[in-house]
């Protein structure tokens, strides 16, 4: 099966046109009355425009109808209907954390190295895991001034039904769902699980400070969970999206 | 064995010197003994890296990560740090004695920030501040890289570093240490920390700074512990 896959990559990787997220425009929030615009990257980066500086949103508002313009076809490497993640022992965590790549380029993004450091593994061992995906609020992110919007990291199920999260970027170990959750969400508010990524992107319960879902690994950025929604299911890898992800996020020891 | 160290690495605190970073007196503290229980192990030559990651995760908005690449090649040895953390300020940063970095588990006044007192006492005493000259540990004091996204690369070389270690130690009250004569300095395991962000409201007047600096100039951005990958 594995080699099937590996076959299956290499053949599709001829034609497949390199994906670059990094820059693209995922959705602009208009701010009401006071309140600045929000830019939000496929990257997770957060751009403040502040109310009065009409020239600039309109130059952000041009870039998103031209990133909407350039999504391409892809190649699927895989496919798999119904997905579910491994199942890994304490012992695996471990070794699965220590060789995670380490050697991250400055400026990176989270999505790129998560859709690696999946991969990495997947390809290492043919464990499948998941991607922790944690959005936050318009309201939390002006509340706070926060420079991001979402994050995602590796997950992995273990056999006593922990979820646990493997954010080398920011941490030395791995740790669990609900300790990572807290780390990155200051006011360590639950967050909403329940609920469909387009209802979130089309404005959420601003009342709420964040939201998390756990998805496939191969779902790399949020707009694949509202392409899903939208009756475009992930289910497989994408050579090219791989590929590109690893010459933008690492520098060294890659597979 | 692991008490012969300890007496050790307690007269080798003993010896304490300098006048450069680190500083912060008491920074040290009783911690400093069970941060410094590995043994340093001389340099030698090859590559010692370390991913720099978060030590306040909500000091602004912008969660910092980067890394630290020590290159020791016969007698020069190249440093070169990085960091994107979108605060354009000063970023101290030192080579430490101890193995670990802090956790919010050393937030011992429970004000949700380790602050820079609670990260001494974690990362124990200054051995090499990563500073205009590291030739010296106080030549180049408080020449630190500066901006948002910040680089820094510098060269010395490993003799003229073990000398000046191996000099008396003219400021014994200060957080910064020398080694016994002979004692080469080591990479491996050793923790590099970083400071620095930009001043936030939200920030509790319980944070602890250097010396009499802002408290923000002295918050704790990012650590890693150093290991040998070649």
């Amino acid at each position: 099966m594995k080699s099937f896959m590996l076959i299956a990559f290499l053949v599709f990787s001829y034609g497949a046109g390199a994906e670059t997220t990094e820059d693209a425009i995922h959705s602009i929030v208009r701010g009401k009355e006071g309140e600045p615009h929000l830019i939000k990257f496929n990257s997770g980066a957060v751009k403040f425009v502040e109310e009065h500086d009409r020239q600039k949103l309109a130059t952000f508002e041009e870039k998103l109808k031209t990133s909407h313009a350039n999504e391409s076809n892809k190649m699927l490497i895989q496919e798999e209907a119904d997905f579910e993640p491994s199942l890994v022992s304490d012992d695996q965590i471990n070794t699965i954390f220590k060789n995670m790549n380490p050697y991250m380029r400055r400026k990176s993004e989270c999505s790129d190295r998560a859709h690696v450091w999946a991969w990495d593994e997947f390809e290492r061992s043919g464990t499948k895991s998941q991607k922790a995906f944690l959005f936050l609020t318009d309201t939390y992110i002006k509340r706070h001034r926060y420079k991001w919007w979402f994050h995602v990291a590796p997950m992995y199920t273990t056999v006593s039904g922990q979820k646990i999260v493997m954010d080398h970027q920011f941490l030395d170990r791995p740790v669990t769902f609900t300790e990572w959750k807290n780390l990155l969400v200051f006011s360590k508010r639950e967050c909403v699980t329940d609920f469909r990524f387009i209802d979130y992107d089309a404005g959420a319960d601003q009342t709420q400070d964040c939201y998390t879902k756990a998805e496939p690994m191969y779902y790399y950025i949020p707009g694949d969970i509202g392409a899903r929604e939208n009756g475009r299911p992930r289910t497989g890898w994408y050579n090219s999206e791989v590929n590109a992800s690893r010459s933008r996020a690492f520098f060294k020891g890659s597979i | 064995m692991k008490s012969n160290k300890i007496f050790l690495l307690l007269v080798l605190l003993g010896l304490v010197a300098c006048g450069k970073d680190g500083g912060g007196g008491s920074g040290g503290g009783s911690g400093i003994a069970q941060n410094t229980s590995q043994e340093m192990v001389e340099a030698t030559p090859g590559t010692y890296y370390t991913v720099l990651r978060p030590v306040n995760f909500h000091a602004n908005g912008f969660i910092p990560y980067g890394s630290a690449t020590f290159t020791l090649t016969g007698d020069e040895l190249q440093v070169t740090t990085n960091m994107d953390d979108d605060q354009p300020v000063t970023h101290r940063q030192t080579l430490h004695m101890g193995t670990r970095c802090p956790t919010l588990a050393d937030d011992t006044n429970g004000d949700t920030f380790i602050d820079y007192q609670e990260a001494q006492k974690v990362v124990g005493p200054a051995l090499m501040p990563l500073d205009a000259d590291l030739n010296s540990q106080s030549t180049g004091e408080e020449v630190y890289p500066r901006g948002s996204s910040m680089t820094y690369k510098k060269s010395a070389s490993l003799s003229m570093i073990n000398s000046d270690l191996w000099q008396a130690d003219d400021d014994p009250s200060d957080n910064v240490i020398k080694l016994a004569q002979g004692k080469g300095i080591g990479f491996e395991g050793r923790v590099i920390l970083v400071h620095g962000t930009t001043a936030q409201s939200s920030f509790p007047s319980s944070l602890a700074s250097y010396k009499a600096e802002a408290a923000h100039l002295s918050l704790p951005v990012v650590c890693g512990v150093l290991g040998k990958i070649d």
